[in-house]
């Protein structure tokens, strides 16, 4: 026999084998296992660079609330990284939600302060009013009656006026940075503009010398409307920064500031009878 | 129409089997006879005798449960002849190289026993599959009773033309010695 001859004697093979290598090959789990691998690649790399992403935010955030901390004298002891990102969550929204936060403000208090708060309130510093504490002692914010001069460093917006008993308030925002001659102050002056750094003050016209004298001042927030409550008392709508988010997920990559809105009240004398925290306000930049 | 009920057809004398036939492995017969006649006109008289071939063939046989395998038989056994009838240049050469690769499986007489019928050939190079791996018997079968090119192969099981031919190479050996071991003389 020779090879040609085999080659027709191929002929017997078992038709089992024949059929076996006439199956169509299987592309579909060859190109299955491309996708797949394919996908685990896109999954691994969106894993490392959400990974990547997540770290760096959360760094971000805990270098914020490190700075927050610093900025007012707040002790870290006994804090965790996360409690302090929460804590700082807590009291810079002035949320005061979380069980750190009244523990944090009580023991960095020093005893001067204690002793100032103590004297101005006529009542120990305690769990129960940690909100006056940080807004007056922390934050020193001036809930004082009476009048205090004008810093001329400071460039005056009126945000709004109102007459209320024969007196004229304006609710101003102050930006540091630009000189101006305060007396110039007029009703058309009035921008809503959030730039700089902001101080909302609350000034009332001396009826006597004409001279607007601040009621009120608090650092770092924007001043807003003035209305009136029903028994006459004068109402102050104050936005105060509490948290900055930066936000990729949006197509413009925009900054944003989430404000709350505060209503402070002030009876005839310019005292601050109450405060409360009504909404928030969201500016996008 | 499943394999039984066209092999019914046949055996009822049922012209319409020949149709339900071509209608299912026509297509696939054509190919197989194209790969070995490389002649469109040709292959489709391969298809054609195939056809003619089995109408004769059903009964005696009855190939209920292999009637590809039986057709794929016969377009072989007719591709092979049109190619060596016709001698056409290309394709002999072809012929000529596989068949150069099958003297490489035929044992040495002086080693071997007595011919062998048909049958035991048969039983033999199917004992020899048997003891290959899927993928090697499916390369080894689709070279010499396909006979497709090497390049074919390599493509069709996605391997190198150099693995390819290495294991064929391979395979021709085992199938010599397989033969010896078993006192095959050809």
């Amino acid at each position: 026999m020779n090879g040609n001859e085999l080659l027709d004697k191929m002929g017997l093979i078992d038709p089992a084998f024949i059929e076996e290598a006439d199956a169509p090959q299987v592309k579909k789990a060859v190109a299955l296992k491309r996708w797949l691998a394919a996908a685990a690649c896109l999954v691994l790399l969106f894993s490392l660079g959400f990974g990547t992403y997540a770290y760096a935010v959360e760094a971000k955030e805990y270098q914020e609330a490190l700075e927050f901390f610093e900025e007012h004298d707040l002790t870290t002891e006994n804090l965790s990284r996360t409690d302090i990102k929460e804590v700082y969550n807590d009291i810079a929204t002035e949320s005061f939600t979380n069980s750190f936060s009244a523990n944090v403000i009580l023991n960095s208090l020093t005893p001067e302060q204690a002793k100032a708060y103590e004297n101005r309130f006529n009542q120990q510093p305690s769990l129960g009013n940690v909100k006056e504490i940080w807004t007056y002692v922390f934050k020193n914010a001036e809930p004082t009656a009476g009048y205090s001069p004008i810093d001329e460093d400071f460039r005056y917006l009126v945000v709004d006026s109102m007459e209320l008993k024969g007196k004229k308030y304006v609710s101003v925002d102050a930006i540091e940075g630009e000189k101006c001659n305060y007396p110039q102050i007029n009703e058309e002056d009035i921008s809503r503009r959030w730039s700089g750094k902001h101080t909302a003050m609350l000034l009332v016209e001396d009826p006597d010398t004409k001279e607007w004298q601040v009621i009120y001042k608090m650092p770092g927030a924007r001043a807003g409307e003035l209305s009136n409550t029903p028994k006459a008392n004068l109402v102050w709508n104050v936005e105060t920064s509490a948290k900055i988010v930066y936000s990729p997920g949006t197509s413009s990559f925009r900054y944003y500031i989430v404000c709350d809105l505060v209503q402070y009240t002030f009876d005839d004398s310019g005292t601050l009878v109450d405060t409360a925290k009504t909404s928030q306000v969201i500016h996008k930049f | 129409m499943d394999d039984s009920q066209i092999v019914s057809l046949y055996l009822s004398r049922d012209e319409t089997a020949i149709g339900q036939t071509a209608e299912k492995y026509g297509k696939r017969l054509y190919t197989l006879a194209y790969g070995i006649v490389a002649d469109e006109q040709t292959a489709e008289e391969c298809e054609n005798d195939t056809y003619m071939q089995a109408w004769n063939s059903i009964p005696p046989h009855e190939p209920r449960e292999y009637l590809y395998p039986f057709l794929a038989r016969i377009t072989r056994h007719i591709a092979l002849n049109h190619c060596r009838d016709r001698e056409r240049l290309k394709r002999s050469a072809h012929i000529c190289e596989l068949s150069a690769e099958m003297e490489q499986c035929i044992p040495d007489p002086k080693t071997s026993g007595c011919p062998v019928e048909d049958m035991v050939l048969g039983e033999a190079i199917n004992g020899f599959l048997g003891t290959l791996d899927t993928q090697k018997r499916n390369i080894f079968v689709r070279r010499y009773w396909y006979m497709d090119s090497v390049a074919d192969i390599a493509r069709r099981y996605r391997l190198s033309e150099s693995k390819v031919k290495t294991t064929l190479f391979r395979c021709r050996n085992k199938l010599r010695e397989y033969l010896e071991k078993e006192g095959c003389t050809l």
